[in-house]
Order: structure tokens, then C-alpha cells, then sequence
């Protein structure tokens, strides 16, 4: 849709490759992340959660819901998805991921549903009212015209 | 030509037929016009063809690798291009869960939905400003609609780095329809959002129809210099008219 799937693919390759090289080179050691995508949502959105460094299955719960879900293991990471449900009113939660004996978390914002409101309106709706003015303007001509053209009937318009 | 001695001054012959067509045209186009002024044109959008990004959006995310910045508040926006030198306030979500939008009676100043990634951390950093206000015209980010593919944003952060960003594209989405997986969605690199109104404006709710969101990508960081810090910031004036 944005056009930037040839570039997303060879940079998937490419990320691909280096991860295989890197996770023959060197056993990851490092502490786990979650990553959330996308970071905030309304109700029904779908979540992924990404346990960066888990090199097992992992559980995931959402603080203060009953909300949870499995990360299956992934390559070296374990992925994982939850639906945003109704339960879950607009604030902010923590994406706990628990991976063994670690655990990590994430911040998710859960919004009312309702877009930006990012415009007053006074520069609005200029266009479509000069449009409508014009429009009546050429038709009142077209009529005027038309009418002079029929009124002198054979009489030079010119 | 005997019988007929008046001085003829005639019309071309075509003039009567051509001027009605020419007439109708004109009157055509001016009820589609009157029509079109009137009638909400829906935004049309290509359907989303399976991608695969979707499906898994951490296919080639890397949140730990590359040289991803810490945590740290941005102070201002600044694109070259349209002018804009803005200071950015932070922004969350009000009582109702609707996003928090900057004051209407500061038009100069846009936000950054501090919930979300802070600027040339993992993921997407948004920033939100209005198009205009609700009596004296224009405001912060009036012209980002006008932004094409590979313009330049800068973001000064409070550490005093400033993460450049390029624009990949620019849409309208319907309000009722805001995609959060491609907003809000991570990407292998940080990205910016940057979100105002479009479409049309519905006097009854008092809100514009669309979104206009500009994509942007990651195009490195560079630690703020005297020049950059001396840019003088776009102060309310002059978004009065």
C-alpha cells in the first residue's frame, strides 16, 4: 500500500541472512525485550508481541486484565499476538512476557476508538464553498446566456 | 441577393449552435460543480494485498541492534521545507480515551504521544498537530499534506540530539478508519508519524472526516549544534492572520 514493499522485502532478506550468520556466530546472552506492534490500539486490535532473545515458549499477560496468551518460540525470539477486548478500557497497560525464569515487559495504550481531532475548522470547507458558489455562478450565466440567445431569436448576437 | 438589400450583418452561421452547445457545457459543468461542492467525496484506497508485514510485523524488526537511541523527550520539530519550527508539548489520552490534541489557542505548537516511542527510539514515534484552528486560520502543520517522498523532518530531543527522519508517504485515512497496525505498527527501523486532520469538515460534529498521516523513516541522528540551536522557533504570531 505505501509502496515500499520491494525495499521491506530486500531489507527482510537482508536482515534475514544477518541473523542467521549472527545467531551461528554468537549464542544470545542478552537480557530479554518485548516489543509490541503496534504500540497502541482500540478495541479489536490485534497485537503482536515479540520476546526479543527468548530462546524458548513464552507466556504473556496483561496486568490487571485476565488477558493472556502464548509465544510460541520463534528462531531465537518467541511471537505471540493478543486481541485488544472489551474488558480492556482506554489507558495504559503492561505487556508482561514471562520466558523461563525472566520476565520483561511493554507499555500498551488502549485509546476510545476515536481518531486525532487535529483541526478547529476555519480553514475548512473554503473549496467546497467556493465551489458551490462558482458552480451557481456558471449556471446562472449558462441560463442568462441562453436565454439572451433565445430572446433575439434571429437577431445578430453580436 | 436582389430582393434582399438590408446590410447583412449576420452571425457566422455555426455562432447559434456553438454558443448553445459552449452554453450548456457551462451549465453542465456548473451543476457539477454545485453537485460535487455538496456531495462528501469518499476517499479511495487500494486494498490491502496480504502483507506479509501484517501477518508478522517483527519479520525483520530488530529492536535491540542497530544504533537505536535511549529514552528521551523531544523539544521541537523543525522541516525545512514547509517552514515548520515548532515546540512540541507532551500528549496522552484525555477521560475518555480519546487522544489529547494541543491547546486550540496555541496553533503553533504540535505534540508528541508520550505513551508512545520517543523519537530514534525502537518503533513509531508520533507526533500530532493541528491544521488549522477554530477562527484564525491556519496552524502548525497547516502545510504537511503537501510533504512528498524523501523531505526531511529533524526531531531535537531534550539530550540535545536531533534524529533526522525522511518521508516515505503521505495519506488520508477516514477517521472512523484510522489503521492502527500501520500507525502505530513497528517497523525494522524507528519511524515518525506525524498526524493532523483532512477531508472534509463536519460542521455538525465540529471535526474534520479524514487523518492525514505522514510516514517517515529513520535517517540518522547528530548532536545538535550552536546553529541548530539558535533556529528561531515559529512563535504564535505567526499563525495569526
Amino acid at each position: 500500500m505505501r509502496m515500499t514493499q520491494p525495499v521491506r522485502g530486500m531489507l527482510a532478506a537482508i536482515a534475514l541472512s544477518a541473523a542467521l550468520v549472527l545467531s551461528g556466530a554468537a549464542p544470545a546472552q542478552a537480557a530479554i525485550t518485548v516489543t509490541l506492534s503496534p504500540t497502541t490500539g482500540t478495541k479489536g486490535t490485534l497485537v503482536g508481541v515479540l520476546a526479543s532473545n527468548c530462546d524458548q515458549d513464552a507466556t504473556g499477560d496483561i496486568e490487571g486484565t485476565n488477558v493472556s496468551f502464548k509465544l510460541p518460540k520463534n528462531n531465537n525470539n518467541a511471537t505471540g499476538t493478543f486481541t485488544v477486548t472489551d474488558e480492556m478500557k482506554p489507558g495504559s497497560y503492561t505487556v508482561a512476557v514471562t520466558c523461563g525464569s525472566d520476565t520483561a515487559s511493554a507499555k500498551f495504550t488502549v485509546t476510545s476508538g476515536a481518531a486525532p481531532a487535529t483541526g478547529g475548522g476555519s480553514t475548512a470547507s473554503d473549496a467546497a464553498s467556493v465551489a458551490l458558489w462558482s458552480g451557481a455562478g456558471l449556471v446562472l450565466a449558462a441560463a442568462a446566456g441562453m436565454w439572451l440567445l433565445k430572446r433575439r431569436g434571429g437577431v445578430p448576437a453580436a | 441577393m436582389g430582393a434582399d438589400d438590408r446590410p447583412v450583418h449576420r452571425p457566422e452561421p455555426a455562432f447559434r449552435p456553438v454558443a448553445a452547445v459552449v452554453l450548456s457545457f457551462l451549465l453542465a459543468g456548473g451543476l457539477g460543480l454545485m453537485i460535487g461542492s455538496v456531495t462528501p467525496v469518499p476517499s479511495l484506497h487500494w486494498p490491502e494485498f496480504g502483507n506479509p508485514f501484517r501477518d508478522d510485523p517483527f519479520a525483520v524488526a530488530d529492536p535491540a541492534g542497530g544504533d537505536w537511541l535511549d529514552r528521551s523527550a523531544p523539544t521541537r520539530v523543525d522541516i525545512d521545507r514547509i517552514g515548520v519550527h515548532a515546540p512540541l508539548a507532551p500528549l496522552g489520552l484525555d477521560y475518555r480515551g480519546d487522544f489529547e490534541v494541543p491547546r486550540m489557542w496555541r496553533p503553533h505548537e504540535a505534540g508528541w504521544f508520550e505513551p508512545g516511542p520517543a523519537p530514534g527510539e525502537f518503533g513509531p514515534a508520533v507526533l500530532m498537530g493541528h491544521v488549522d484552528t477554530e477562527r484564525s486560520g491556519p496552524a502548525v502543520f497547516f502545510a504537511v499534506r503537501r510533504l512528498e517522498e524523501g523531505d526531511a523532518i529533524e526531531v531535537t530531543r531534550e539530550d540535545g540530539l536531533i534524529v533526522s527522519y525522511e518521508v516515505t508517504a503521505v495519506e488520508s485515512f477516514p477517521k472512523r478508519r484510522l489503521p492502527y497496525e500501520d500507525v502505530f505498527g513497528v517497523e525494522p527501523e524507528p519511524v515518525l508519524r506525524l498526524i493532523t486532520c483532512g477531508g472534509e469538515f463536519d460542521r455538525r460534529t465540529g471535526d474534520y472526516t479524514e487523518n492525514v498521516v505522514v510516514f517517515a523513516e529513520y535517517a540518522g541522528h547528530r548532536r545538535a549544534t550552536g546553529k541548530d540551536l539558535d533556529r528561531p522557533l515559529n512563535g504564535r504570531d505567526a499563525f495569526a492572520d
